[in-house]
């Protein structure tokens, strides 16, 4: 099930609140919250539930065993398995193919393939089943001795498919204890809200003229038409992304979880350094903690590590060799900061920091939507002048969706933190309450109205992320 | 081991760091929460209970189509997956003030496109015929 559905804002949600909310105690509270999570997976992947299920219980009874065996060989030995059987599930569902097809072309030889589809959300749930396995040989997190906890933890539906990737030390804690207030929902609704509106509105619309433009014949495509359609996909992608998280943020809140941000206003970044401290933060600080330092981190053979962690996020978005581009892609430009231009960049005028980034990602999102080397070719043919430089159908396709990007633009831009200042200016402390709240209420009750209208108007809502 | 331990000690400091704008935010009135809360989870409750409790509609008048029926509930179909899609389809297409609805999103997507003179329409007269589901539409007619 998606967010951005009726049956989940009108079925699904509705009956969660209830169940949730009229028992008082926190045990019952879990079971429902595991129990709908459940279903809630289980809508979009009847099957491959067990294997969400499995790669718990593994990890769940390597944590018991790493614990009984802490500071012995045999501590070491469970984490490698549990490592190393989390892992596999990930590895033959989403890799086995590619690599197949990749040996089956070098070698000349014949190994037959899966042919599977990537159960939802594998790429988020192994992640986070991983950090609390690790998180418990480590020390830092105390073992969970009951299954069903952790199962809520790593199934709990708000960001099970889609991320952020919370850590089991983020939310140990709250699973045990947690209040829920009506502040705290407000707030959560409040957020909510907001990723409803950038999914249904900004990403859609976005995505539409994306689509118009990139649906057709390549070699048709003009200058115009090509730099306007990567941006229009460089917003699709964020407004789709970023409202996602906004969303579990959200619905966290309801049910008094707080979940770590996962973007922040990555197309403001000076440098692309400063790029992938805003652009899905928890996905960056995983392999930060559980890739980069563990091999080494900064002290030995750093450009050896930041290569193999940037190989990884390329194939952690898609078993594809544009993926694989895509994070080589970014790891040239991260040398390049390291070695040369970054402390140059940093004392030059911010405005060349903001225009250096801006078309490096654009450049990079090309890598990101074509999926064929050869679609990538005709792109960068296209973009610099192969084509011409407009025609009349991509003008009327522009003009058409002419609103589109400088909303797009305007949204993606930190309004809500400026508006805060402002707002914090206020002297009377009653006038800068009564603001947020007037105003908080009023865009909730029409932000639900006007994505319900979307939901229902439009049948074109694919989630971008469910790839993953 | 030591540049690892210090990595954690730095990530509290981190966190506080990203905290401490939003801790300034003048929080909502307690009262306007409860209104907030009450509006957006009345509006769940009762859009879910009014397409609950109503008659489905079996034509869509203004697309001159029929209406998805409700699925029937299979093993199978469960397992394949395709109950959950066909009931997806069901439900948006039988959502309460579905007509109301549209029309508004039509409205709103003025604002960000003008591409009603698709292709993909054509306009036909409709005659003395109820609806065109399951006919071919005669070109000659028109």
């Amino acid at each position: 099930m998606v967010f951005s559905s009726l049956v989940f804002l009108y079925i699904f949600l509705p009956l969660c609140l209830a169940a949730y909310f009229i028992p008082k105690s926190i045990r019952v509270r879990n079971v429902v919250l595991l129990l709908f999570s459940l279903v809630f997976y289980a809508w979009g992947e009847p099957v491959y539930i067990l294997l969400m299920v499995a790669t718990t219980a593994v990890d769940f009874f390597a944590g018991l065993f790493i614990e009984k065996y802490r500071g012995t060989k045999k501590a070491r030995l469970f984490l490698a398995l549990a490592v190393i059987l989390t892992l596999s599930s990930l590895g033959l569902f989403k890799y086995y193919d590619f690599f197949t097809t990749a040996a089956n072309s070098l070698f000349s030889v014949q190994i037959p393939l899966l042919g599977v589809a990537l159960p939802i959300g594998i790429s988020f749930y192994t992640f986070q089943a991983l950090t609390y396995v690790v998180d418990v040989y480590r020390d830092k997190v105390p073992v969970q001795t009951s299954f069903y906890k952790l199962l809520l933890y790593v199934s709990m539906f708000p960001q099970l498919i889609a991320g952020p990737i919370v850590r089991y030390s983020d939310v140990c804690e709250q699973i045990e204890a947690r209040t829920c207030t009506v502040q705290k929902a407000a707030g959560g609704v409040v957020r909510f809200c907001i990723g409803l509106l950038k999914k249904t509105v900004l990403a859609n619309f976005a995505g539409e003229l994306c689509e118009q433009l990139f649906g057709g014949d390549l070699t048709t495509l003009t200058v115009l038409g090509a730099w306007v359609g990567i941006l229009a996909y460089a917003f699709q992608i964020y407004f789709d992304f970023s409202g996602y998280s906004d969303m579990a943020i959200g619905l966290g809140k309801i049910f008094g979880f707080d979940f770590p941000e996962n973007f922040r206003y990555p197309y403001i970044a000076r440098s692309i350094n400063d790029f992938w401290r805003r652009w899905h933060i928890t996905l960056s600080t995983f392999f930060r903690d559980y890739v980069y330092i563990p091999m080494g981190g900064n002290r030995k053979r750093w450009a050896v590590n930041m290569l193999v962690v940037w190989l990884q996020t390329g194939l952690w978005h898609g078993a594809s060799w544009n993926f694989v581009l895509w994070g080589l892609y970014y790891f040239v430009f991260l040398m390049l900061e390291k070695l040369w231009i970054g402390e140059r960049l940093a004392k030059a005028p911010a405005v060349l920091g903001h225009i250096y980034s801006i078309v490096v990602i654009l450049i990079g999102w090309v890598f990101f939507y074509f999926e064929s080397l050869s679609e990538i070719q005709a792109f960068f043919l296209a973009a610099f002048g192969a084509n011409g430089f407009s025609s009349v159908t991509q003008r009327t396709v522009i003009v058409n969706y002419i609103a589109v990007l400088p909303v797009c633009a305007v949204c993606a831009l930190p309004v809500l933190p400026k508006a805060r200042e402002m707002l914090l200016k206020i002297r009377s402390e009653k006038t800068r309450r009564l603001l947020i709240s007037v105003g908080q209420t009023a865009f909730s009750a029409g932000a639900l109205l006007v994505a319900t209208a979307a939901l229902v108007g439009s049948s074109y809502n694919p989630f971008l992320y469910f790839r993953f | 081991m030591i540049a690892f331990a210090e990595k954690l000690k730095k990530r509290p400091a981190a966190l506080q760091e990203k905290a401490e704008p939003s801790r300034e935010t003048p929080r909502i009135y307690k009262p306007f929460a409860v209104v907030l809360c009450v509006l957006f989870f009345g509006a769940l409750f009762a859009l879910f209970a009014i397409s609950v409790l109503d008659t489905d509609k079996t034509v869509s008048e203004t697309e001159n189509r029929a209406l998805a029926a409700r699925p029937a509930l299979t093993a199978s179909a469960v397992f394949d997956g395709s109950y959950m899609t066909d009931f997806e389809t069901y439900y948006t297409d039988t959502f309460p003030f579905r007509d109301w609805l549209m029309q508004l999103h039509e409205t709103l997507s003025d604002f960000f496109s003008s591409t009603k003179t698709s292709d993909d329409i054509v306009l036909v007269d409709r005659g003395n015929k109820d609806d065109f589901a399951g006919q071919d539409i005669d070109y000659d007619d028109a």
